[in-house]
């Protein structure tokens, strides 16, 4: 059963000598001999074992899962309160260095699916706008910051996050209808308070001078198609069958 | 070339840099090259690439505005909804794009390779220039729109062709104008380093680029009038 080159010794020995005999290998005598299924076998490895198979232990020293993926709440919470004030101005710069997409993916699928609450399935074009405007919106500051490197994921994770006003507004898009003059208001509304985040802290990552309304402009233009997406696009028809 | 850090030289710029270019830009009568040796003035693609993209947008919404207006206020029949043409916006990124990307390249081949000009106009700088000074294209976008509130197609069709081409021919000579006064200084003065002195024909060939530039703005000029300002219905 020795799948992968283990770092962790084999210390098991099997009782019998047959170990090239059998095609089972190690797990032949073993049935008995191991019903201990606290998890942690004390050697570095999985204990095995029907019943361990169904426990939550894992190999010794094994960080939580949620850490493994890189997902910290706590910083979520603290982005999102960023980008919900962004006229205070005392973001710890260590939660900028945490570039996460677990946020961006959560506020996206979050508008797709409250946008499918009020009758508009728009999955598609969110998918294909948003790769498209942000690997453009990436190139672009990229030629404009001159020391600082940044990556997609980091920029990806900006505008991500400063989607959040415009997922507040689809909200209200499910209770009532956005076509008119009230809810245009709050869509530009929605739209400039997203440009004014997602610029401020593009130019405290790119370390930009005085170029704020330059760098707002293209993210203006980005979450106007989103924000024209939660106005403008026709429910789709629902045909209910009278029986 | 195909490194990011070789386009990175060309989008170094600030707010203030911006909107002072663009004020300079609006002036159609100041040259763009006057005592430009040692100013700090950094060359950037990032307003060409900005304002004639924003004029794109501008230019297929006026269009495809006043005609849906038109249609609104002043046809009584209201059987027939209006078409969109999203082909207008192709047409709208190729027209604007291309006549400002190939007008500035073709000048750049002819005069530094056929023609062989001592200080060669940079390639970047014509193609910035000729992006700054569409931003004398913006009024008319807007007063397409109050045109037609104002006049029916209908009942006063002459007027109304004849006022869409006044305001596309003024601001087709406004824009030809400043483009062409920022750049004949620097043709003027390389046409007389190239005849050595002799002015008569050094003035031959000058009038030969500008009337060649004229004549390209000229066209561009009639192309954006027929395709963005006429009404149909």
């Amino acid at each position: 059963m020795q799948f992968y080159q283990s770092n962790y010794a084999n210390s098991y020995q099997p009782q019998g000598g047959n170990i090239s005999g059998s095609g089972l290998g190690a797990m032949d005598n073993s049935f008995g001999a191991n019903i201990d299924v606290s998890g942690v076998m004390g050697n570095g490895e999985l204990t095995p074992g029907l019943l361990a198979a169904f426990g939550t232990g894992g190999y010794p020293g094994e960080p939580p899962l949620l850490e493994e993926l890189g997902i910290n709440f706590q910083h979520i919470k603290d982005k999102t309160r960023a980008v919900l004030n962004p006229l205070k101005h005392d973001i710890d710069p260590e939660i900028m260095n945490d570039s996460d997409l677990a946020g961006p993916i959560l506020f996206v699928l979050l508008f797709g699916t409250l946008l499918l609450l009020s009758g508009k399935v728009q999955f598609g074009y969110i998918y294909g706008v948003g790769v498209c405007g942000t690997v453009g919106l990436h190139y672009l500051f990229k030629f404009m910051s001159n020391d600082v490197q940044i990556d997609l994921v980091r920029s990806t994770s900006v505008i991500g996050y400063c989607l959040l006003p415009l997922v507040l507004i689809s909200v209200l898009g499910v209770v009532i209808s956005l076509d008119n003059m009230l809810g245009y208001l709050l869509s530009a509304f929605a739209v400039l308070w997203c440009t004014y985040s997602a610029s401020g802290f593009f130019v405290a990552v790119l370390k930009l001078h005085n170029a704020r309304p330059l760098v707002a402009y293209p993210l203006c233009m980005f979450y106007t198609v989103f924000a024209f997406m939660v106005i403008f696009v026709e429910k789709a028809d629902v045909k209910v069958q009278q029986s | 070339m195909f490194q990011i850090n070789f386009y990175r030289s060309y989008f170094n710029l600030d707010t203030d840099t911006f909107l002072q270019k663009i004020q300079r830009a609006s002036n159609p009568l100041n040259s763009a090259f006057a005592g430009d040796e040692d100013t700090d003035e950094v060359t950037e693609l990032y307003g060409f690439f900005w304002i004639t993209g924003t004029l794109i947008f501008l230019m297929f919404v006026s269009a495809t505005g006043s005609n849906i207006l038109a249609n609104w206020l002043h046809s009584d029949p209201e059987n027939k909804p209006y078409e969109y043409s999203f082909e207008l916006l192709s047409k709208s990124i190729f027209l604007f794009y291309g006549y400002n990307l190939v007008v500035p390249l073709i000048l750049y081949l002819g005069t530094a390779f056929l023609l062989k000009f001592p200080n060669t106009l940079p390639l970047t700088k014509v193609i910035s220039i000729y992006g700054y000074t569409n931003i004398l294209w913006f009024p008319i976008t807007a007063i397409n729109f109050l045109i037609v509130v104002f006049i029916s197609n209908k009942k006063h069709h002459l007027m109304l062709n004849f006022l869409e081409w006044i305001i596309v021919l003024i601001s087709g000579t406004i824009t030809g104008l400043s483009n062409i006064t920022k750049l004949s200084g620097v043709i003027h003065k390389n046409c007389l380093l190239l005849a050595d002195g002799d002015a008569s024909s050094a003035n031959r060939q000058y009038m030969t680029i500008i009337g060649l530039l004229v004549i390209a703005h000229a066209l561009f000029t009639i192309l954006v009038k027929i395709s963005f300002f006429g009404i149909k219905v």
